[in-house]
Order: structure tokens, then sequence, then C-alpha cells
């Protein structure tokens, strides 16, 4: 026990160093998902054919194919492509991670926008308001309430998904977890499922309490 | 002020307005009455754009505003001169379709500044005078949803009326009302009315239609069947088809 203890309290500075890691990979990649997947929300909701298929079809690929296979293309793939599109660890995790979380926070975005009375962009047709004024003031702000929710599920499924780019070798949560344990002291898994478990209980009361300030007006 | 040349509506295979012409001048009162289905809230609609109409031509203040046929534009209208042209011309809808996001003193305020740019004081002090003039100047910070229906009805009025519109259209106002509150939304038009709005009502009261109208329309079945003075259509109507829904209203 006194053993478990000291080794703990040895790596702990390291197991801060990556949980900020982690946490910053999830951050970063859902402010990606964030404005990639309202641009691709916008197409698939759009007045044009073009648009919408794009829209479709990106969706399509990102949900149908596995993160750690996309992980993999943007590493290893790309570069052999072409030499330009080499990236560090770090970036290529980001992007990875970002474009697959568009995908699904692009159907989120969708499903809240048009679950919006279309007499509200009536009203504000009427009221000579185009159609991007009447979406950045009346439509997207009275979607985001309904978004929080399966956003929140969104973030905490991204935070664990996080754990993948550990096969590329950024050292994260997991792939600390990996190397500890792997010098001999596999009950270093439990410390790391527990933080994991702290990250996402956090975040799930965090998305409760923001659901309820955005329903003043309900 | 408005006026409606053989204007058609069709949806897919259903006609929906066969043929309507309609000029309302500026500072009258028409009422448009008739049973559910016979295409007046569509007539109502189409001024403002909200539907397209398949034939006809829209004119406002000798601006023609939509000339088509068949479904056609004859006339490429810009969609900016559209949108300038929904707000020259205010709707009240039948839900109201207030922003539930926004308390009555921002719904008011909305489309002042966002569409005509005016400065946000400005805007805030016309608003409140707005809702004050509806009865309202102690619900300014109150969201939507902690209003009664009338009041909710009476903030969409003024919001309306923050864009400084020629015309009104009021689409069945009081129809989702409880009837203890439709008095006050009457109310607040009859003085839009004195103040010589010009307005176009497509509603359900008979009483409002015989005491503020100028000119009553009866529509059935996507045509205007009869037309005159509140005095000539509830008292002496010509039609049978006006007669037989008169005597069913009243």
């Amino acid at each position: 026990m006194e053993n478990f203890f000291e080794s703990f309290m040895k790596r702990f500075p390291t197991l801060m160093d990556c949980t900020r890691v982690t946490l910053t990979l999830a951050f970063s990649a859902v402010l990606v998902g964030m404005v990639f997947g309202l641009i691709l929300a916008l197409a698939r909701i759009s007045r044009f054919k073009l648009l919408r298929s794009l829209s479709w079809f990106y969706i399509w690929v990102f949900r149908g194919t596995p993160m750690l296979l996309q992980i993999f293309l943007i590493y290893f793939i790309l570069p052999q492509i072409s030499p330009a599109l080499r990236m560090s660890e770090y970036p290529a995790a980001i992007i990875a991670l970002g474009l697959n979380s568009a995908a699904y926070l692009a159907e989120i975005i969708r499903g809240a926008i048009q679950s919006i009375d279309k007499g509200q962009l009536e009203a504000a047709k009427a009221l000579g308001m185009s159609y991007g004024l009447t979406m950045k003031r009346i439509i997207i702000p009275q979607s985001i309430r309904r978004m929080i929710p399966p956003f929140g599920n969104e973030f905490i499924t991204l935070l664990k998904d996080t754990s993948l780019v550990s096969a590329i070798g950024l050292t994260e949560l997991m792939r600390m977890a990996r190397q500890v344990s792997s010098g001999g002291e596999s009950w270093f898994y439990i410390p790391i499922a527990a933080i994991y478990l702290i990250l996402t209980s956090l975040f799930t009361v965090i998305f409760q309490k923001l659901e309820k300030k955005y329903s003043i007006y309900e | 002020m408005i006026k409606l040349e053989n204007i058609h509506k069709s949806f897919g295979d259903l006609k929906v307005l066969k043929g309507i012409n309609l000029e309302v001048n500026k500072g009258e009162v028409v009422c448009v009455i008739g049973p559910s289905g016979s295409g007046k809230s569509t007539l109502l609609r189409c001024i403002n754009h909200l539907e397209r109409i398949t034939t006809g031509t829209i004119t406002i203040d000798g601006e023609i505003v939509d000339e088509r046929k068949d479904g056609h534009d004859l006339r490429k209208i810009p969609s900016k001169q559209v949108l300038k042209l929904c707000s020259e011309v205010g709707m009240v809808f039948q839900r109201f379709n207030l922003f539930p996001h926004m308390t009555a003193l921002e719904n008011v305020m909305e489309a002042p500044v966002q569409v005509l740019k005016l400065p946000k004081d400005a805007a805030e002090q016309e608003a409140r005078q707005l809702l004050a003039s509806v009865g309202l100047e102690d619900k300014v910070d109150v969201y939507p949803s902690r209003l009664s229906g009338g009041q909710q009805q009476r903030v969409a009025i003024a919001r309306a009326l923050a864009m400084k519109p020629k015309a009104m259209l009021f689409d069945e106002p009081t129809s989702a009302l409880d009837p203890e509150l439709v008095g006050e939304v009457l109310e607040v038009m009859k003085q839009l009315a004195h103040e010589h709005m010009t307005m176009i009502v497509v509603t359900h009261e008979m009483g409002f239609a015989r005491e503020v109208a100028h000119r009553v329309i009866f529509m059935d079945d996507g045509v205007i069947v009869e037309e005159g003075t509140p005095e000539e259509i509830f008292t002496a109507p010509k039609h049978e088809r006006t007669k037989a829904f008169l005597s069913r209203v009243l």
C-alpha cells in the first residue's frame, strides 16, 4: 500500500500534465467541431442542392467510419499523399477529433434549428429581417438551449475518445496509463479511470447548469 | 394603397385563390370574413410574400411588389426590395409569434435596431412608448411566456408598429385567445383604426367588423363573393352564400 501511494505521488505531476493534455485536446477539438459543425448544419438546410449534398456526404463518411481510422488517415496517410500535409501529433489529433465531432455536432445543430417553430421565421421576415439576420438573432439563439443536452453528451463522448490519439504517440492520460502499466504497474489504470470519471461527472453537472441558465425564458 | 389584381394561388393541385381583385385605400379598414378554408388567410399572407402568388399583380403605394403568371415571375424583384416591402407592411399573426428569448421590450426593439439601424436608446424610447400605448408599460421586461395571450398579442402589435408600417395586416388576431382576452386586443385595433391606419383584418369577430370596418369582404372558396359596407353585408346580404354563412355565425 505504501508503495502504491509513493509511486502515485511520484507520478502525480505527470498525471496532471496528461490531464491537461486530455482537456486541451477535448476543448480544442470541440471548438473546431462547433465552428465546422455550424457550417455543415447550415449547408445541410441550405437552398442549394450542391451544399446539401456535400454536407450530407461529409457527415455520412465521418459518422460511418471508425475514429481511430480517421486519426491514422490524417496522421499517417495524408503526408504520403503530399509532404505538405505532414503535421505533428498535436495538431493532427485536434484536427482528427474536431472533424469527427463536427459531423455529430452538425446533426445536433440541424435538429435544433429545425425544431424551432416556422412562425418565428415568418415573424422575422414580416419585420424585414434577412435570412442571415434571422438565423443569427432569432433561430440560433433559441436553438442553443435545445442543443445543450445532446451537445453535452457529444462533448463527454469526445472527452473519452481523446484516448484514441494515444495510438499516434501523443502522451495524454491513456498513453500514460499504458506506459506506466507496461513498466509492471498495471494498477495505474485505476487512477486514470478515476480521472476520466471525475472529468465526465464534472462536465455533466456543468451542462445541467447551463441548461437551467438558458431556460429562464421558458 | 394596396391593390390586388387577378390573384391566383395554388398549393399543388389545390386552387386556394381563384382570381381576387381588391383595392384598399389609405386609412381604410377592410375586414375579410368567410368560412375557414375560404382562402382569406392565404390572401393576406400573399400580400407580404409569406406565400408567393401563382398569378396576378400586387401593388403597394404605387409600387409593383409582385407580378407573376403561372408560378413564374414576370418581374424580377430583388430580395432586398422584398424585405423592404415586408417591413413596410406590418403583420400580426394568429399565434402571436413573439420571439420567446427576448423580453417584451426587446421584441419591439429588435427590428428597428437590426433592420432600420436605429440607435439603441432611440429605439428603446420608442418601444417603451409603443408598449405604453397598448397598455403594457409595466410589462416591458417580461418574457412572452409570462404574458397572457392577450398581452402577447398586444406586444406583437407594438412590435409590428415599431417599423412604422404603411399598412397593417391582421391574420385572425383573436382566434387563439381565451374569450375574456379578446376585448383588450380589439380595443388596441380600434384605437389604430381611429388613428387612420390602413388595415386588412381577417377575422371571425363580427362585432368588430360591424363596428370598425369601412368595408367588409365576404370570401368563400377562393373568391370574393360579396363586398360592401358593414351595413350592407350584415343587414342586407345579397348572396345566398353570404346569408348562409352569416346565419351560422351571428
